[in-house]
């Protein structure tokens, strides 16, 4: 059982979250909804990446988030009669950590898509390190963000499980550290619950069960 | 000649459907797997030095997988059809608007075309040069090297000026052409990728072979590390004989390791790709009070603007042309080849001659005025025959004369002369007539034809010849079924792929029906020859007794019951392979440095058109009523096809008579759309009537010459000499437009 999960993510990382398939799901989201509405292209959000001088390993984290963002709310708007911008939650995620080299990262990256006018990925962006959700909340692009975020490492899809007692083994049993991730896990029962698994394609079955933890807790450590 | 069964026969080519379906895949329609999109940093200014090309902020564009510049070209820096003079990217100077200064490939279009906006750039200006008569000047800006004249062809014969000093008629004239766009509807584009250590391209060309040279030399690997296949291509006309996408594609591909696909816009396409050479020509001629023609005095200069492209061929080809299908002894022709800083100029259809044809077909309607004598007359005068010497010095061997195609032409628009509409409407009849020379200009140029012929009677032609919409495919299939007895589709062909057909050189100079169809007839005796011994032996007769037709063995001319596919099988059966090769390059005599004498041809195709035209006084406007086309083509060997070539090739002409021309200001192209740059449209068409006429060449293969390019040459001519019929006035320079036409009108003072 624990191997599985090691070659799932290796293959994840291979398949799903190469560049050219995030560019290849996202170009065209992102281009019909930014001549309706104040959204950038992933053209553009490219060359900003570029012109901050991002780092590698943020930009793929970012594109793994938005990725698993958008399939997420994909999920959720098949599943259910839920609406979401999805093309917002692309560039949300994209965009989320573009002040990553900066304090207060999260602030920083609403005040500078406010800047560009690109005000509806405000919001999403200024919570992903902190959000209120309580049970029963209706689902929304921050919260999806926020949860793809964490079960996003790095680039690796990881279980908030498995990311959790990570954390716990890296800086031992905090209040914040918990708090967070009740948080996530709020979250994830929420979609959980929304979404009719029978819907979701073959090929993104592994993010499923990621996200529901199928394998089980610590499976890939011990492996 | 034995009746034939393929050859002469109207077959359907086998592209057709496909086409007319829209379901042809082009090099723009074909997606692969993991495939990058490629764009090109081009320049915006015409002269320049490179100070800086910093290409770091473009390089980290995510999804941004190579940017390529002049130093990661691992072998030379240059290619060119002549002469290797245009750069592949350039380091540090740019001699023309649009050279390429680095390559992008990225994920989408888009961000290909952003990584380009995040290249910096820092240029020097420097003055350009942009008229070929000023380049000339010693003090002119130089282009490359210390003198901007590429090329001085001369042809000489005779005494010109001796002739001159006691001649009764003396015409002389200045004319000028312009600069034509090729207007194919499918711009530049191809997608390269690797296949184990193998660069495959596959791009919209005419000339697979040189293609691979070309990468071989600048990639630095061996030609057979390079494997360019020809993808359908809509239309070339010269304009793909050039290097466009290929080299670009080939390097981003070995770079990468994924396959990248560059397609050019039109506006990219018209901007980059070579052009009709614009020119200046200065013309004398001297005849008897017969309207004899005695003598030719022909100063001709060529923009071939910035790189050398083609260039010095087709000013070769209107120098060798100059004279026009007419006995003239004394000759002296002076053709210049002249580098500026406008778009290069290099092949197209015509190659040359439709501009020097302009001008010695409006020479000989003045010289008929003055010697008293009809258009008519005067061309039969003094028509090239058998035995007859060219401005080379090449004696002619040939039928028939000018008049075989003049004549008929002539009374085909004479029968329909249609009557006047309006008192301000006014018609005339013009002529034009060539002589047009197949194959390039005395220089080897062979074309060669491997042949598998399998048991079950089909069979597989791999030629080099490169089918860009012109029918080499259908043309070559016809003779090789006609020379082994099959049917027109037991005949496969593959065509202008390195990795699989010889090189069959260009299709250009109207040359693949004659030579790669002579490469193709000799692969196929090879194994009509292993055929006819195997029946020979097997029934006991001489091989002279036996031919293959319609399928079946014939013997003593009686069908039998051995069809031809079971002779096949025999002879594989017993270990004998049936197969075959063959190569042909026409036998030229190189023209001499000084004197221009040689035979640069083998065969000569003969054309003649009558227009006519209906000029609107008041607004200037000429529309052509009719057009007949007369064309000897040796043997039509589909004359539907014979058709269809004629009638495009007339209707470019016409274009070029009244519509197209490239504008440049400062070498910058002001007409980069076919919004400005206007081509004729269905309803500027006018009826053509395509007259065939089959004078056998003995060398042709069924007796075909070629037939590409002579269509293109003669409506402009004939148009001029329409108009001048119908309004009195001339006009000397392309295209006459309607206010060409009613300045004229205005300065003879007749409106």
């Amino acid at each position: 059982m624990p191997q599985q999960v090691k070659v799932l993510k290796a293959t994840q990382e291979l398949d799903i979250f190469s560049e050219q398939a995030v560019i290849t799901k996202l170009t065209p989201i992102l281009l019909q909804a930014a001549e309706k509405k104040a959204l950038p292209t992933l053209t553009e959000i490219l060359v900003i990446f570029a012109k901050k001088q991002l780092p590698k390993a943020v930009i793929s984290h970012s594109m793994a988030v938005a990725y698993v963002a958008v399939r997420i709310a994909e999920w959720l708007t098949e599943s259910s009669s839920m609406k979401l911008d999805i093309p917002a939650l692309a560039a949300g995620g994209l965009l989320h950590d573009v002040e990553k080299i900066n304090s207060d990262h999260a602030a920083r990256g609403a005040d500078f898509v406010v800047q560009l006018g690109y005000f509806s990925l405000a919001p999403m962006i200024a919570t992903h390190m902190e959000l209120v959700f309580l049970q029963g909340q209706p689902l929304g692009e921050a919260a999806i963000l926020y949860l793809a975020d964490k079960i996003c490492k790095g680039s690796t899809l990881i279980s908030l499980e498995q990311r959790l007692a990570k954390s716990i083994q890296a800086y031992g049993e905090l209040f914040s550290i918990r708090e967070k991730f009740n948080t996530a896990f709020v979250i994830r029962d929420s979609v959980v619950q929304a979404i009719d698994d029978r819907q979701i394609p073959l090929a993104e079955k592994g993010i499923w069960e990621i996200l529901i933890n199928k394998n089980g807790i610590l499976g890939s450590e011990n492996g | 000649m034995a009746e034939l069964s393929v050859v002469g026969k109207s077959v359907i080519r086998n592209d057709a459907l496909d086409k007319v379906l829209g379901k042809t895949r082009y090099s723009a329609d074909i997606k692969m797997p993991n495939m990058l999109h490629a764009k090109v940093l081009r320049s915006t200014v015409a002269h320049a030095f490179v100070k800086k090309l910093d290409v770091s902020q473009a390089a980290a564009l995510p999804g941004v997988h190579a940017v390529l510049t002049a130093k990661d070209v691992p072998g030379l820096n240059g290619h060119g059809i002549i002469f290797k003079d245009e750069p592949v990217l350039i380091s540090d100077k740019i001699r023309k608007i649009g050279d390429g200064l680095a390559l992008v490939a990225a994920e989408t279009e888009d961000i290909a075309q952003q990584a380009l906006k995040l290249i910096e750039v820092e240029l020097e200006e420097i003055p350009g040069v942009f008229d070929a008569i000023q380049a000339m000047d010693q003090d002119a800006p130089k282009v490359h090297g210390d003198s901007n004249i590429l090329a001085l062809r001369k042809i000489l014969r005779g005494n010109v000026d001796e002739v001159f000093e006691t001649a009764d008629i003396v015409v002389e004239n200045e004319y000028v052409t312009q600069m034509q766009e090729h207007a194919y509807i499918e711009p530049e584009a191809g997608i390269a990728y690797m296949e184990d250590d193998i660069v495959v391209v596959k791009a919209s060309t005419q000339n697979t072979h040189f293609d691979c040279r070309e990468i071989a030399r600048n990639l630095a690997l061996p030609q057979s590390r390079i494997r360019m296949i020809q993808a359908p291509t809509g239309g070339g006309f010269g304009g793909k004989l050039d290097i466009s996408v290929q080299i670009y594609l080939a390097l981003l591909a070995l770079n990468t390791r994924r396959p990248v696909k560059l397609v050019y816009s039109r506006e990219e396409s018209i901007i980059t790709s070579s052009k009709r050479h614009p020119c200046v020509i200065k013309y004398k001629t001297a005849a008897d009070k017969t309207g004899k023609l005695l003598a030719v005095d022909v100063h001709a200069v060529a923009d071939t603007g910035a790189y050398s492209s083609y260039g010095p061929a087709p000013v070769t080809r209107l120098a060798v042309h100059a004279a026009g299908p007419y006995e003239v002894p004394n000759v002296r022709i002076y053709a210049y080849t002249v580098y500026t800083n406008n778009p290069t100029a290099g092949a197209m259809r015509g190659f040359g001659v439709p501009q020097i044809a302009f001008a010695y077909e409006q020479q000989m309607d003045m010289l008929a005025e003055k010697a008293g004598i009809s258009p008519l007359e005067i061309r039969l005068r003094n028509t090239l025959k058998n035995g007859s010497l060219t401005s080379t010095g090449q004696v002619m061997d040939v039928k028939g004369n000018i008049g075989d195609t003049l004549v008929p032409a002539y009374e085909k628009v004479m029968a329909n002369k249609s009557q006047l509409l309006a008192p301000y409407k006014k018609r005339g009849i013009g002529m034009g007539c060539l002589y047009y020379g197949i194959g390039n200009t005395g220089q080897p140029n062979p074309a060669g034809a491997f042949l598998d012929v399998m048991e079950d009677g089909s069979a597989h032609l791999m030629v080099g010849a490169a089918d860009i919409g012109q029918g080499s495919n259908t043309i070559l299939a016809q003779i090789a079924a006609e020379e082994l007895g099959l049917d027109f589709n037991d005949i496969k062909v593959t065509s202008a792929d390195t990795g699989v057909t010889p090189d069959g050189g260009a299709s250009s100079a109207s040359r693949q029906t004659y030579i790669s169809g002579n490469a193709t007839l000799k692969a196929a005796k090879i194994v009509k020859e292993i055929l006819v011994n195997e029946i020979a032996a097997w029934q006991r007769v001489l091989p002279e007794a036996i031919a293959l037709k319609n399928k079946y063995v014939f013997i003593h001319s009686k069908q039998t019951d051995i069809a031809v596919a079971q002779l096949i099988a025999r002879c594989r059966g017993k270990g004998i392979m049936t197969i075959g090769h063959g190569w042909y390059n026409p036998t030229t005599e190189p023209l001499d440095d000084e004197t221009g004498q040689g035979k640069p041809y083998e065969v000569y195709s003969f054309a003649s058109h009558v227009a006519e035209v209906e000029v609107d006084t008041q607004t200037g406007q000429v529309e052509v009523v009719r057009i007949a086309a007369a064309h000897d083509v040796g043997k039509a060997v589909n004359p539907l096809h014979v058709e269809g070539q004629i009638e495009g090739g007339t209707i470019m002409g016409v274009g070029y008579g009244l519509y197209e021309e490239i504008k440049i200001a400062n070498g910058n192209i002001r007409t980069p759309s076919f919004a400005t740059y206007i081509i004729p449209t269905s309803m500027d068409i006018p009826i053509v009537d395509t007259i065939i006429v089959e004078e056998n060449a003995n060398t042709g293969p069924f007796g075909a010459k070629g037939l590409g390019e002579p269509p293109l040459v003669a409506p402009a001519a004939a148009i001029a000499n329409a108009v001048s019929q119908a309004i009195g006035v001339r006009i000397n320079s392309l295209p006459l437009t309607p206010e060409k036409v009613l300045k004229a009108l205005q300065e003879a003072g007749r409106i």
